[in-house]
């Protein structure tokens, strides 16, 4: 297995040949101390130099990208026009590129390569924190801020969450927090920050560790490594204070200690397992998914494992390392109990989204509905620029022509490794993910999976890539191979950003927008929510939109109904022109206290396509009126307690306790509403009459 | 001593003063307790490691990635035992479990490197090659002067973000035994300068009370306990708070109302 290639990535690991997988895996920590090899350091000032490299000067180029971010933010701020994306694009490249150009050549350290990856994750990191210094706004964070909320209201797990109730269920993030939260008194946001942030440091530094333990080398360790950070997920996704960022660095932490496992002695060996088995443990009651991705990849790993050792029986003479086989019967086993501990949630949370996938790609392949339009808003927002469709295009491209080269890499260099063989075949899965994008369904899947799947995949492209780069001989076709992977990987890596980025006017803070997620979380919806937890008291059943729902449940503190928690669907309580016999039964059978009613709603159509939270509502095609928003005005026993302008708060407790009945009257005849006809209804009214309110009578 | 543990030892007394500052310093004053942090994020996972298997730990960064690893592990799983206790989740258990879990580790591997008159196997002997030249340490200040500089204006930004300022009117029924004949009134101006309302409350069509002038500063909050008339017997009644702007005092800025019931 021994080729010069190896030797000469691997110079600097202690100046010692590597001979072979098993080798590769006793590698000494004196790579972190030696000097490379053929140079002899004179001076203290000369090794330090040398030890850090440009590390220093490219910390300093990387903190010029996140300075760009920011004063692109500022930008966003204070105005609503566009000069500040190129900003923010600029930025993002300058933090990225100049790294990831040092990291492709083999002249770092392990030192500098490993704080060079320290700090582009902490500067990708600040840039998703400057978007919104202040609180969390993401639409996940806030069903996690809940559950962090109720856990340290009631110093117990499993309080119930209205916003999401599977996360009540899964509480490792909110715990840490919890944990943090209580010895420091920092707030749940800064300590909700300070956890995530670690969280991603340990995944970042568990990678690289697997890599490198995996390949026996420092350069394809970062190559790799940066390539996982360039996956879309990391930046904008894994870094909201949400389950799956901290479960998935303690799986890949998981995944690096089995790996790590097979370098040591038996006793060794038995402590790191109880740290294992404990780790599996605490990635089971973090994140379902993450739990089943890690099962999964577990079982794949013994299967592989397996088959090579019975291939060895058959005639090869090479040890095989012990595989996951334990960790993946123990796995299996803790998240099954805790399925059953929780009442299969998870699965009834996961099932609908993998049947109503399934449906579509069978209505596709049959020929009986059209393939979802990639890169078509059917929102009020603008579509995704030309510009961003080719990035993203040309980033799956890269990908794609890449994993050819990979997989061959893996099978010339890595096939007695059991776990680069597994990691090979997951990267097969990624093709497929890329054609779920064209089911509706199948589309927020696949992104899910692709921070799963780029643990694998940056593995197999960063080998293609090392491959190539040291396929040819130095000089200028070595320099041209150099300048081939430095532009495939900052292609990957700038569509990759693209893609992930999401909506243009999610790209900055800005202005209040319609339903926009964190463009709707602002001062007057904070404060009437600071309001209701001050005056009205927690725990109240209140009904509203969206985004008025989280900040209800979260600053709020009250029991915010949504579509997964009410009885029945709160939307009609808005949509519905007049305050019928329809609404009255909702209010009833939801024991709805308070309804919360957000008068911009009626001013434009939702930015994210639906006005409340609920999957299966259609995008809306037109905006609520504004004679349905102010229906409750004027009606004998709903109280109109409280108004800032564009924020309406009502009290209809005296409609929902009433015994069933006819609707309650206008106090005043002659100011009644009198709603025209309308010609057609919006598809959500039609939707929702359809399905859950057939005693509405026809208008 | 024969040995030398000094990572441990500084481990007991980061732990010893986390333990302290989290029993003497109230939460309140977080510039000090958050000195508490490496109770959750390191020490545990440090101690635990170093018990467990210090000697197979390769190099610096392996032996943080572990350490942080097995803390954050070690808090999850304390969390679900802390849970079936009656005091829970509460700053004195996260106090108790995960500090007496790192004192308990610490003192161990200190027993044992001393059975085994052994030197600690972590702290090696890189000062020189881990420092910095001083023309290292000025780029890297740099990029922290950088950092702080991108920090600074984002939360400074974020502060000033212009928002439409707005003033709230709320009415409520007051608590206890004169819910029924009692209201509590309340704005809030949270407008971009000092404003200037007239608060009007009716009843039916008559009007109870007023106040001509209320000049409230920007987030200054205002609040009154009224008690209105006699509810009737029979059906419940309505009161009307209505909220003027001086310079447009004969349009509602605000409309609050509240039916009170016999």
């Amino acid at each position: 297995m021994t080729t010069d290639m190896e030797s000469m990535d691997d110079r600097n690991l202690a100046g010692q040949a590597v001979t072979g997988w098993a080798a590769r895996h006793s590698a000494s920590v004196q790579e972190a101390i030696a000097p490379p090899a053929g140079k002899v350091a004179a001076t203290p000032a000369a090794l330090r130099a040398e030890t850090w490299g440009w590390f220093p000067a490219l910390s300093v180029i990387s903190a010029l990208g996140v300075l760009l971010v920011a004063l692109a933010y500022e930008g966003g701020r204070l105005s609503a026009s566009q000069w500040p994306v190129p900003l923010f694009w600029c930025g993002l490249l300058l933090l990225f590129v100049p790294v990831a150009l040092r990291l492709f050549s083999a002249q770092p350290t392990r030192q500098e390569r490993i704080a060079l990856l320290i700090v582009v994750t902490i500067n990708f990191y600040l840039t998703k924190y400057l978007q919104y210094p202040l609180f969390f706004t993401s639409y996940d964070e806030f069903l996690h801020v809940r559950s962090a909320q109720d856990i340290a209201a009631s110093h117990h797990l499993f309080q119930p969450n209205p916003l999401l109730p599977i996360s009540a269920f899964y509480p490792g993030l909110e715990i840490v927090t919890n944990a943090v939260s209580s010895l420091t008194g920092l707030s749940i946001f800064v300590a909700g920050t300070l956890v995530i942030g670690v969280a991603t440091l340990l995944l970042v530094l568990s990678l690289y560790l697997l890599y490198e333990r995996l390949s026996g080398s420092m350069r394809l360790a970062g190559l790799a490594t940066l390539l996982y950070i360039a996956n879309p997920g990391f930046v904008f996704f894994d870094t909201m204070f949400a389950y799956e960022s901290l479960a998935l660095p303690l799986a890949i932490f998981v995944v690096f200690a089995i790996v790590r496992r097979g370098s040591l002695p038996v006793r060794g060996q038995v402590a790191l397992t109880l740290l294992i088995w404990a780790g599996l443990a605490a990635v089971v009651v973090t994140h379902h998914l993450t739990s089943f991705a890690l099962l999964a990849f577990l079982c794949l790993w013994s299967i592989v494992s397996l088959w090579k050792k019975m291939r060895a029986r058959q005639g090869q003479k090479q040890p095989i390392p012990a595989g996951p086989r334990e960790a993946a019967l123990v796995a299996c086993v803790l998240t099954v109990l805790w399925l059953i501990y929780t009442n299969w949630q998870a699965l009834a949370y996961l099932a609908p989204n993998l049947d109503s996938t399934m449906n579509q790609v069978t209505q596709i392949l049959a020929h009986k509905a059209p393939p979802r339009q990639l890169f078509h808003s059917s929102t009020a927002s603008a579509g995704t620029p030309l510009w961003e469709r080719i990035a993203a295009y040309t980033s799956e491209i890269c990908i794609l022509l890449g994993l050819p080269f990979g997989l061959f890499a893996i099978w010339r260099r890595y096939r007695a490794n059991a776990f680069a063989l597994a990691a090979g075949c997951v990267t097969l899965v990624y093709p497929i993910t890329l054609l779920l994008h064209l089911t509706q369904s199948g589309a927020e899947l696949a992104n899910r999976a692709e921070e799963f799947l780029f643990v694998a995949l940056a593995f197999v492209l960063g080998a293609g890539a090392v491959q190539v780069l040291l396929a040819g001989a130095a000089g200028r076709t070595g320099r041209q191979r150099l300048a081939l992977v430095a532009a495939v990987v900052v292609m990957i890596y700038f569509g990759q950003m693209v893609l992930g980025s999401g909506q243009p006017w999610s790209l900055l803070p800005g202005p209040y927008m319609v339903t926009a997620d964190a463009r709707s979380i602002e001062p007057e919806g904070i404060g009437a929510a600071e309001w209701a937890s001050v005056y009205l008291g927690p725990g109240h059943i209140v009904a509203s939109d969206r985004d008025n729902t989280l900040l209800m449940a979260t600053f709020g503190e009250q029991m915010a109904e949504t579509a997964g928690s009410a009885n029945v669907p709160v939307s009609w309580v808005l949509l519905s022109p007049q305050f019928g016999s329809g609404v009255t039964s909702i209010l009833r059978q939801d024991d709805i206290q308070y309804v919360v009613v957000d008068l911009r709603l009626s001013t434009a159509l939702p930015t994210i396509g639906t006005y409340f939270n609920s999957a299966n509502l259609q995008p809306a095609t037109a905006p609520i009126s504004r004679t349905a928003l102010t229906k409750f005005d004027g009606m004998q026993n709903v109280s109109r307690v409280f108004d800032s302008g564009d924020i309406i708060i009502y009290n209809v407790e005296s409609i929902a306790r009433q015994p069933a009945g006819p609707p309650p009257q206008h106090r005043h005849p002659t100011r009644q509403f009198k709603p025209e006809r309308p010609k057609k209804l919006s598809q959500p009214v039609a939707w929702v009459r359809q399905s859950y309110l057939w005693d509405i009578p026809s208008l | 001593m024969k040995y030398r543990s000094t990572d441990m030892l500084a481990v007991i007394a980061l732990t010893c003063i986390a333990i302290t500052l989290a029993c003497t310093v109230p939460t309140s004053n977080v510039a000090v307790r958050i000195l508490t942090l490496p109770l959750v994020f390191f020490l545990p996972g440090y101690a635990l490691t170093a018990l467990l298997f210090s000697e197979q730990i390769q190099g610096i960064v392996e032996r943080v990635a572990f350490s942080l690893g097995s803390s954050l592990i070690l808090v999850i799983l304390s969390g679900l035992i802390l849970n079936l206790t009656p005091s829970g989740l509460s700053s004195g258990s996260w106090i108790a479990l995960p500090g007496i879990i790192t004192l308990m580790a610490s003192v161990a591997v200190l027993l044992r490197r001393q059975r085994q008159g052994q030197s600690a196997a972590t702290p090696q002997r890189v000062g020189s090659r881990y420092g910095f030249t001083a023309g290292q340490g000025v780029l890297l200040t740099l990029a922290a002067l950088i950092i702080g500089g991108a920090l600074t204006l984002s939360i400074t930004g974020a502060q000033q973000q212009p928002y439409p300022g707005f003033t709230q009117l709320w009415m409520l029924p007051a608590g206890g035994a004169q819910a029924k004949e009692t209201v509590r009134l309340g704005v809030k101006n949270m407008e971009k300068t000092t404003m200037e309302y007239r608060l009007v409350v009716n009843m039916g069509s008559k009007t109870i009370k007023q106040w001509s002038l209320l000049d409230l500063r920007v987030g200054e909050n205002w609040q009154t306990t009224l008690v209105v008339p006699t509810v009737g017997q029979n059906s419940p009644v309505l009161v009307e708070a209505l909220l003027y702007r001086q310079n447009a005092p004969t349009t509602p800025y605000r409309h609050v109302e509240l039916w009170l019931s016999s």
